[in-house]
């Protein structure tokens, strides 16, 4: 399978912190894969580098054949890598719908000229967003909340209509930072079940930052373990278990 | 009471003025989230530009595209440095930016220096008496702020309008949802900085006088307080809170002549003032309306 994403030797520093030490990983195209590793070991940041929310120090990401280091995090956008943030940052005093319409790709009315002159463009290529926008929202359980202010949602809807807003921006691949951190139980299985159901449907690759080791090993197809900055470890769920510098960094925490 | 309808006409002219900084204001901060502390300094651009035109004999409506154009460039030109600051750097910057360019105004003597520029060409005809000319004037201006308002209108009633929305909210998850969020705070600075400009230059014809002094930085924070009462992120608001703040100083003004007060009665304006900004801070802070829309979405 040809590789989507594909980082080399990527080094990102704070002072004296090596946050992502020369980590070179690849994700394979239309995969689930999963990253963890104890909290301080780099993965945030590794989401931030790629994305483009930080410059990397050095090395290089390789997203869908060509480099993406350095680039604006709108034109990674552009390139079709969408991210979701580890603390939802949804826009607040926006409602729902307008959180999911402001995602979209290619939107006329985002030129001045349309804007001034041509509102029937705009009008017209909205109503056919606005479908696609409750879709997604009818498949989050969130369409009830589609009027609502986005910052009045409980915690968990608000990891969710991230998702959403994700999904609205039609992506090659998505980056997610802990999609099920802070929700109940019985909805992290079903948030992973329609992660499994949307790479099927729509090829999407996913690329997870998930802390919850049993709902990884469940759901992905590759695990890629860090610690202090290096990836110490990747590979099947099971065979990790067994990986003496898993169990020592991660597992051995239980 | 003599001349009670010319003051009104004359509160409203000022309304209108106002009116339309405070939309600019508001398309900056209340839509945007960009502190701008220095308003002034497009209004003054506005104002000095289209004064030095008219007063060398070009008609009334090139001083005002002429005004218009340059505090629109003005506006983009500090926006390229300043945009890529914090935003409470922004806000030092930009309240720097306006006494930098008062002072080199008030030094500069070819530019009118200290005293300003006198006599400019008044866009009513002369010969015409006091309360007429004060009613074209005010036709004029409710033409300039119905423009004004239509093209805020149209831009925070648009996608446009909601990626600024985003940009305010959280400008790092609109980039990353593939926004050029630099490009959308320059056009709004631009765009804004084209309404002070318009807005200058009427009243230099107005006034048909203008010194630097007028443009103290307190202008500035006088539009903030009228975004304030009005409501930030609602541009009728704007001409509410025009209306509000004008009407109470003016009210204040003539009430100090009926007070006898144990304080020197001018300061009178400003403590009442004052007074009603902590109310509001305490009890509103939102201000008077609420934010205006996106979109209705009929029938979602």
């Amino acid at each position: 399978m040809a590789h989507i994403l594909k980082t080399d030797n990527l080094t990102k520093s704070f002072g004296g912190l090596l946050a992502v030490n020369n980590v070179s990983i690849k994700v394979d195209e239309g995969s689930i894969t999963g990253l963890i590793g104890p909290n301080g070991s780099g993965k945030t940041t590794l989401f931030n580098v790629i994305s483009g929310a930080l410059k990397a120090d050095s090395g290089k990401t390789y997203f869908d054949g060509k480099r993406i280091d350095g680039l604006p995090c709108h034109l990674i956008y552009k390139a079709g890598l969408v991210r979701t943030f580890q603390v939802p940052r949804l826009f607040q005093k926006m409602t729902v719908l307008d959180n999911m319409l402001i995602a979209a790709r290619g939107l006329v009315g985002e030129r001045l000229t349309v804007t001034f002159f041509q509102s029937w463009a705009w009008k017209r290529q909205e109503e056919g967003l606005i479908k696609k926008a409750l879709a997604i929202l009818e498949m989050l359980d969130l369409y009830h909340q589609r009027k609502n202010l986005a910052g009045n949602l409980s915690g968990g809807q608000m990891k969710l209509l991230e998702m959403g807003r994700a999904l609205m921006a039609d992506p090659k691949m998505l980056l997610l930072d802990e999609p099920a951190a802070g929700v109940s139980p019985l909805v992290v299985d079903k948030i992973f079940e329609k992660i499994v159901e949307l790479r099927q449907s729509l090829g999407l690759t996913f690329f997870i930052i998930e802390h919850r080791i049993e709902t990884l090993f469940n759901y992905t197809d590759r695990v890629i373990v860090m610690f202090k900055g290096q990836v110490i470890a990747e590979g099947k769920g099971k065979e990790l278990v067994e990986d003496p510098k898993v169990i020592d960094v991660y597992l051995g925490e239980y | 009471m003599v001349n009670i309808e010319n003051f009104i006409l004359d509160m409203f002219i000022y309304v209108g003025i106002f009116g339309v900084l405070s939309i600019s204001l508001n398309l900056e901060y209340g839509f945007t989230g960009l502190w701008n502390f220095g308003k002034v300094a497009f209004y003054m651009i506005g104002a000095y530009t289209s004064a030095i035109i008219t007063t060398l004999g070009q008609p009334f409506y090139i001083g005002f595209a002429a005004g218009v154009v340059v505090s629109s460039l003005a506006g983009l030109l500090i926006s390229l440095p300043a945009l890529r600051l914090r935003e409470d750097y922004l806000g030092i910057l930009t309240l720097v930016f306006g006494e930098i360019i008062r002072i080199i105004l008030k030094n500069e003597y070819w530019l009118g220096g200290p005293l300003g520029i006198r006599g400019i060409p008044s866009i009513t005809p002369a010969g015409l008496d006091y309360t007429t000319t004060l009613l074209v004037q005010l036709a004029s201006i409710t033409v300039i702020a119905a423009v004004c308002y239509l093209v805020a209108y149209r831009l925070i009633h648009s996608p446009f309008g909601r990626v600024i929305r985003g940009i305010r909210e959280d400008e790092l998850a609109t980039a990353s949802l593939g926004k050029n969020t630099f490009r959308y705070k320059a056009s709004i600075f631009a765009i804004s900085s084209a309404m002070a400009g318009i807005a200058g230059a009427f009243m230099g014809q107005y006034v048909t006088s203008i010194t630097p002094d007028q443009f103290m930085p307190f202008v500035s924070f006088t539009v903030w307080m009228m975004v304030m009462l009005g409501g930030f992120a609602n541009i009728e608001g704007a001409f509410l809170g025009a209306f509000l703040y004008i009407g109470f100083e003016r009210a204040a003004r003539i009430a100090k002549d009926y007070l006898l007060l144990p304080i020197d009665p001018n300061n009178l304006m400003f403590i009442l003032t004052g007074l009603l900004i902590l109310i509001f801070v305490f009890l509103r802070p939102q201000g008077l309306l609420k934010e205006n829309k996106v979109r209705d979405y009929k029938g979602v």
